[in-house]
């Protein structure tokens, strides 16, 4: 913050990258946990995404080497047929990432702008919609995925839009509220007394208090559609693809629990998803750090 | 050149879900000339708030009429209205709340200058934030202009606040009790600053606060208004309000700001009490005078039955009470 | 732990110290505080907000953030059977018998501290109950009956009433008819009159001194509005930055404070009696107390300052008579104007 002192141009639009990277530099370091997860966020990512070259999947099947112990060749053992587990882990976080993060950005948009929106309006068009959301909400979402997927061929892809789509309801709720509260606040009513734009008072003066929220309900919808995922996999509604829930699924139905030599196979993936969802979550708090001004030195 | 701001017979009443509506305000009429500082004063629950948000245009009033500038309000066009709500500024009595804690001071004040001035250009923004900057009194400016509220004590947010409503011209600014969360020790430099402004810029203020010694301060040789429940029962000149109180209510409540030690004061009256411990509330809006079940000096039969008109004492000095109507009738 | 004076001393805070852990680092909100109330006495702590009065007093009834701590000094406190005790030695157990029945506090603001679901007498109940468990639900709402008579309130609309149906004002002299329920001997109050009208707080203020008397407690107010420190105080202690820097009876206080800081305050309140060519207000702000300066905090803002004071913070010395002593190097002298 004394950086951006004597110059006026360091204080507004010129800056803007400045400001940025104080201010990514300020998430990263300035907790504990939050620097853990963005650490092991940053691992996971960087392996899953390099992995294809890297690490690539052992596709042929091997059965002299089914569910093997932990070795210098096979650094997390071999699975039921014969292939590099650790190959597998590092290839799996991928789809889990880019499926989640399309799942919360679909919820995100829906739901929070619908209730930023309805609170913002208000009249006819806000009650219809919190009454459509009510109903919305007692629909249990996991056994109408478990239907849906007897109906509908669904794959990570379409799963993760159909997830976003059906969790629009519960962001919506809560933003709407999140609103309506800041809507009341003295510095919006002194806003509105300036003749400022309502175009200026919602992404100006409403927005940024309402960033740290929206961060944090990301995660959670991130995380929400990890669960998703993994559990339908688990069960054995998604088609096979190649990722940790599969694994676990495989691991599982494959008996590698009955067998100790193999233990690497089923908890290295529930081990994998554990730290991509706790650095999530870590990440989380720490980014909606970032938006709370009060919090800088 | 006529009035800035005329209020006649105002009213402000709320519906309420069981009965009928609650009267807040009643029969509100003042008058302010531009340049004029009137000093609106009454304990809490007064309504004195109330009226500040109608004179301030945020809210609406549901009796009588509110004329700015020769407009009535309520009927203005929506350029009129623009119009009056750039002319009229409010500061907020919470400093922690009045100001967005995402901003940062510099886009706070810049904002309206944006939108209302047209200025984007960021030198010239910057130059013209300096100038307000410096007029309430926060310099060095290159220590407030990238600072977010939350780094800055209260007085130091009031003035923010000031700047901002400067930045809009205004012709008229509310002053809502707005050294009330301020420490004793900070508030008439606050005020001085106002009063500085006003020299500079001939603003007019509605000046609403419960703190007798600092309306004194304020409004030195500016008019001075008493409330009570929603009514207005005196009016007259700062100095007239202190040497000559006329309503027992003025005179109550300058007997208690004066303090009964002698440490502080070196003038002792006798104290002026008023009765009872009855608790004055808007749902049970007393008949006839609403001052008359605490009045040490009520006459039974009119005060409980009338509400006085208003009399006048003197030159410019009004008073609403039964005791001065009898004297003038007779 | 009979240390304390033969003087008839109640309470006696010696060199105490309080530090909060914020993200931004230590903040030392108070530094070697020490000072002592007398049976009977009514004893103001004034100073701005943040200058560490608050914690300073919540840290005797045990009532600290847990970010906060004592790191220094001891609160030596004389029981009823004479025997002195430092507050911050007892467990848990021992310091929840003390607190209400021989100290108890009135915070800032606490007009939310009411159950809003339940009724007042409830309150009054439960806090009786928590020390006296054997009394019968009659006694307790006959001495809460006798208690709220004596703050000028009618028993039985208060204690049959929900909290959202009395005013401000009532619940300020519920709270403080609450914090008398068990005749403490020292009765703490935060700001008693701040959110409160003329009349309403000139009622309490003479309800106290009445009661001070009455009951026979020792009062310590903290606040920063000097009208009721002249009201209600027989003795002041000014603190600035965490630190105290004057004691002083108070008559002499507003006749002849000796420390800038104090006479600025006195000199910055609006009077009705005063002309306004007479008011001054001190320029400047207080420090942020996480740097930790070897001086006197009061240094940029004052106007005798010289060399000594930004190197050495100054002790407390005698300033007038044996009862009047200010923490500064060059006190001033010589009678307040007052106008």
């Amino acid at each position: 913050m004394d950086k951006r002192k004597s110059n006026y141009t360091t204080i507004s639009q010129s800056s803007r990258m400045k400001k940025i990277l104080t201010q990514m530099k300020f998430a990263i370091l300035h907790d504990k946990a939050g620097f853990a997860g963005f650490c092991i966020l940053a691992v996971i990512i960087v392996i899953s995404f390099l992995s294809p070259v890297v690490f690539p999947l052992d596709t042929r099947s091997d059965p002299s080497k089914i569910m093997m112990q932990p070795s210098l060749q096979h650094i997390l053992g071999t699975d039921y047929l014969g292939r590099d587990i650790w190959a597998q882990i590092a290839n799996g976080g991928r789809e889990l990432i880019i499926f989640s993060l399309i799942a919360a950005l679909i919820g995100i948009i829906l739901g929070a702008f619908l209730g930023a929106f309805s609170a913002v309006v208000g009249g006819i068009f806000d009650e219809l919609l919190s009454f459509f959301a009510d109903v919305w909400l007692s629909i249990p979402r996991f056994p109408l995925l478990v239907v849906m997927s007897g109906f509908v061929r669904l794959n990570s892809l379409t799963l993760a839009i159909v997830l976003g789509i059906l969790s629009w309801a519960g962001l919506y709720r809560t933003v709407r509220a999140e609103v309506l509260s800041l809507k009341e606040r003295e510095f919006v009513e002194a806003a509105f007394m300036q003749n400022l734009s309502k175009r200026h008072i919602i992404l100006k003066e409403i927005m940024p208090n309402l960033m740290g929220f929206i961060v944090v309900n990301f995660t959670l919808s991130m995380r929400a559609a990890i669960y998703s995922q993994v559990g339908l996999v688990f069960l054995g509604l998604l088609p096979l693809e190649q990722n940790w829930g599969v694994m676990i699924n495989q691991a599982w139905t494959q008996g590698a629990i009955y067998n100790s030599d193999s233990l690497a196979y089923i908890l290295a993936p529930t081990i994998m998803i554990c730290l991509l969802i706790m650095s999530l979550v870590w990440v989380g708090k720490a980014l909606e750090d970032v938006f709370n001004p009060a919090l800088r030195k | 050149m006529g009035d800035l701001m005329r209020l006649c017979g105002l009213g402000k009443a709320f519906p309420q879900r069981q009965r009928n509506e609650i009267t807040i305000l009643r029969n509100i009429t003042i008058t302010m000339r531009e340049g004029e500082t009137v000093c609106v004063l009454g304990e809490s629950g007064c309504g004195k708030t109330t009226l500040g948000r109608i004179v301030a245009g945020v809210s609406d009033y549901t009796a009588g009429s509110y004329r700015f500038q020769g407009k009535e309000v309520s009927e203005m066009s929506k350029e009129e209205r623009n119009q009056f709500r750039n002319s009229v500024q409010m500061i907020h009595q919470n400093p922690y709340e009045s100001l967005n804690p995402t901003m940062m001071v510099f886009d706070i004040i810049a904002n309206p200058i944006r939108r209302h001035h047209k200025i984007v250009k960021i030198e010239e923004l910057y130059e013209k934030v300096t100038e307000l900057l410096e007029t309430v009194g926060l310099t060095p400016v290159e220590d407030f202009v990238d600072k977010y509220p939350a780094f800055l004590s209260g007085g130091q947010r009031q003035r923010v606040s000031i700047a901002r409503t400067l930045a809009m011209n205004p012709k008229l600014i509310v002053v809502d009790e707005a050294t009330s969360m301020v420490d004793t020790s900070l508030r008439i430099s606050l005020l001085g600053t106002l009063k500085k402004i006003q020299e500079e810029t001939g603003v007019s203020y509605f000046f609403i606060t419960h703190d007798l010694a600092l309306g004194k301060y304020f409004a030195q040789g500016q008019k001075a208004v008493i409330m009570y429940l929603g009514q207005i029962v005196e009016e007259c000149s700062m100095e007239r309000l202190v040497e000559y109180p006329c309503h027992p209510y003025t005179k109550a409540i300058l007997s208690a700001a004066v303090g009964s030690s002698d440490i502080l004061e070196k003038d002792q009256g006798k104290k002026y009490r008023l009765t009872g411990t009855d608790n004055p509330s808007f749902k049970n809006l007393p008949s006839g005078c609403p001052l008359h079940p605490r009045c040490p000096q009520k006459m039974a039969g009119t005060c409980d039955v009338k509400i006085p008109e208003s009399a006048k004492a003197e030159q410019g000095h009004y008073v609403r009470c039964h005791l001065y109507e009898e004297e003038r009738q007779r | 732990m009979s240390s304390i004076d033969k003087n008839s001393f109640l309470f006696q805070a010696e060199n105490i110290s309080i530090s909060y852990k914020t993200k931004r680092g230590l903040l030392k909100a108070v530094q070697g505080a020490s000072f002592s109330i007398r049976s009977g006495e009514a004893a103001a702590l004034i100073g701005e907000s943040g200058c560490g009065k608050t914690t300073l007093a919540s840290s005797i009834v045990r009532a600290l953030p847990n970010a906060a701590s004592v790191t220094d000094g001891r609160l030596l406190f004389r029981k009823q059977d004479g025997q002195g005790v430092n507050l911050l030695d007892l467990n848990r157990k021992k310091m929840r018998r003390v607190l209400w029945s021989d100290i108890s506090m009135v915070f800032q603001a606490s007009q939310s501290s009411f159950n809003p679901v339940r009724k007042i007498s409830t309150q009054f109940i439960d806090t009786v109950k928590a020390h006296n468990p054997e009394k019968s639900k009659e006694e307790i709402l006959k001495k809460s009956g006798e208690i709220l008579e004596m703050v000028m309130l009618e028993p039985d609309k208060i204690l049959n009433a929900y909290p959202h149906e009395i005013s401000g004002g009532m619940k300020q002299r519920t709270l403080i008819a609450l914090a008398l329920l068990l005749d403490p001997r020292l009765v703490i109050l935060d700001e008693p009159t701040t959110a409160l009208d003329l009349l309403t707080q000139e009622k309490i203020l003479e309800m106290l001194k009445r009661l001070k008397v009455q009951m026979n407690f020792s009062l310590l107010f903290i606040t920063h509005d000097l009208g009721i420190v002249s009201e209600l105080a027989d003795y002041v202690v000014t603190m600035y930055a965490g630190r105290i820097i004057e004691k002083v009876p108070v008559r002499e206080f507003f006749e002849e404070a000796a420390h800038p800081y104090s006479r600025g305050l006195i000199k910055a309140i609006p009077r009705l009696t005063t002309e306004n060519s007479e008011l001054y207000s001190i320029p400047g702000s207080p420090p942020d107390m996480i740097d930790d300066l070897p001086g006197c905090p009061f240094y940029p803002r004052c106007s005798r300052r010289e060399d000594i004071c930004n190197k050495e913070m100054p002790e407390m010395q005698c300033a007038g008579t044996r009862e009047h002593l200010c923490a500064c190097w060059h006190p001033e002298k010589g009678v307040l104007s007052n106008g």
